[in-house]
């Protein structure tokens, strides 16, 4: 193998599921349900054998399949857990600009899309409850953030509910995997005679997962809280649930704004 | 429609979270670390189950190589991997020793996690009511 994987199973198997984007929002890791890996094609075979379908509920699986290059699969993971800081960095900002958001204030559309365009939904739903007529392509993509909404609350629901289980394979090979649950308790399986190097890169397979649930449960954090506050300074009423969506779209594009930020600013010439 | 479909997700996430962090607190009283090995043909069938000791397969599957558990008050048990010649094995025991500094630094990230979704809530629901 000479690429690398970062896949988590489970959570796109849900209802919903498919009104949201493949990847995991944070642009880390891939959401697939029917990847054949090192440890999940022995896993297939025996559940087709041992098991009556359906009966066991699938986990939330993260999978971090890694070239034989030690070297490469250092810098890959290293280059992962460097984009979720990153990312949890992004999300500070957001979460700081939403506090600084003020009613009465007009937005420059080139200095602040993400505002004129969070602020310019809150004057809709403050205006009238209905600001969208039915077909309207306005209520249409409303819905359809609300479905992405319902789905993210979803999987965030599915996140909560499990915690960590990471399998970690170099080279086709499976080397460890851990188990970490809610109180912080590890179990942690090392294949008989693993090198030091593996060992390192299981080590941080497990670092980054962690930080990748930290990240995800900040952002839920930023946008239930956002748009808690902001119902109260638009004062809508019930504002929290009508305003999550546009709080949540809000957060996203932050995030993509800064994202391109640093594209632009890496980019050569 | 949306609207209501939302706010019941949105009723059963905080629903979940708060019992979670229920148990969170019940549970952080003790931080357990469990080692195991396995021969290398053996660890790709242990993918996607529970790691279940009292299932006699797994159990032969896997071998407890070290044990530690640490009390809320610091109170701490240790069972170390020796080999044939009951001499410390050092190569488990420095895997071991990795993980249970791991899983302190994980405890303290969960409990920061908590606290900073706390305060955010705390801060949110002040604003309501200021």
């Amino acid at each position: 193998m000479t690429v690398s994987r970062f896949t988590l199973t489970g959570l796109s198997v849900l209802e919903g599921a498919a009104a949201l984007p493949a990847d995991d929002l944070l642009g880390i890791w891939e959401l697939n349900a029917s990847q054949t890996t090192a440890f999940a094609a022995v896993a297939e075979d025996a559940a087709a054998t041992s098991s009556p379908a359906g009966a066991v509920e699938p986990g939330l699986i993260w999978r971090v399949e890694l070239p034989a290059s030690r070297g490469e699969a250092k810098s890959e993971l290293e280059a992962r857990l460097a984009a979720a800081r990153v990312r949890q960095a992004y999300l500070e900002a957001a979460e700081k600009r939403l506090s600084d958001l003020q009613m009465g204030l007009v937005y420059s559309a080139q200095t602040a899309d993400a505002e004129s365009a969070l602020l310019a939904e809150v004057m809709a739903l403050r205006g009238s409850a209905v600001a969208y007529g039915a077909g309207d392509a306005g209520a249409i993509s409303l819905l359809h953030l609300y479905e992405q909404c319902e789905a993210l609350v979803a999987r965030f629901r599915r996140l909560v509910q499990h915690y960590a289980r990471v399998e970690t394979s170099v080279g086709g090979q499976p080397v460890a995997l851990t188990i970490v649950d809610w109180s912080g308790d590890h179990s942690v399986t090392w294949q008989d005679g693993i090198g030091p190097l593996d060992m390192a890169l299981h080590m941080d397979s497990v670092r980054l997962v962690l930080a990748t649930r930290q990240a995800w449960l900040r952002l839920i954090s930023v946008v239930a809280s956002g748009a808690l506050s902001l119902s109260v300074k638009a004062s809508v009423p019930g504002g929290q649930f009508l305003l999550f969506p546009a709080v949540y779209r809000f957060v996203r594009d932050v995030l993509a704004e800064l994202e391109q930020v640093q594209v632009n600013q890496e980019a050569p010439g | 429609m949306a609207e209501s479909d939302l706010r019941l997700a949105i009723e059963k996430f905080a629903k979940d979270l708060a019992a979670k962090a229920e148990s969170f607190v019940e549970d952080i009283s003790t931080l357990e670390v469990r080692t195991f090995t396995t021969p290398s043909a053996e660890i790709a069938t242990l993918a996607g189950g529970e790691l279940d000791l009292a299932d006699p397969t797994l159990a032969r599957q896997l071998q407890l190589r070290a044990y530690t558990k640490i009390d809320f008050d610091c109170d701490t048990t240790i069972c170390l991997p020796v080999d044939n010649n009951d001499q410390v094995d050092r190569s488990v025991w420095d895997m071991h020793q990795t993980m249970v500094m791991q899983a302190l630094k994980t405890r303290e990230s969960m409990l920061k996690s908590m606290g900073t979704a706390l305060t955010s809530a705390l801060d949110a629901l002040q604003r309501v009511a200021g």
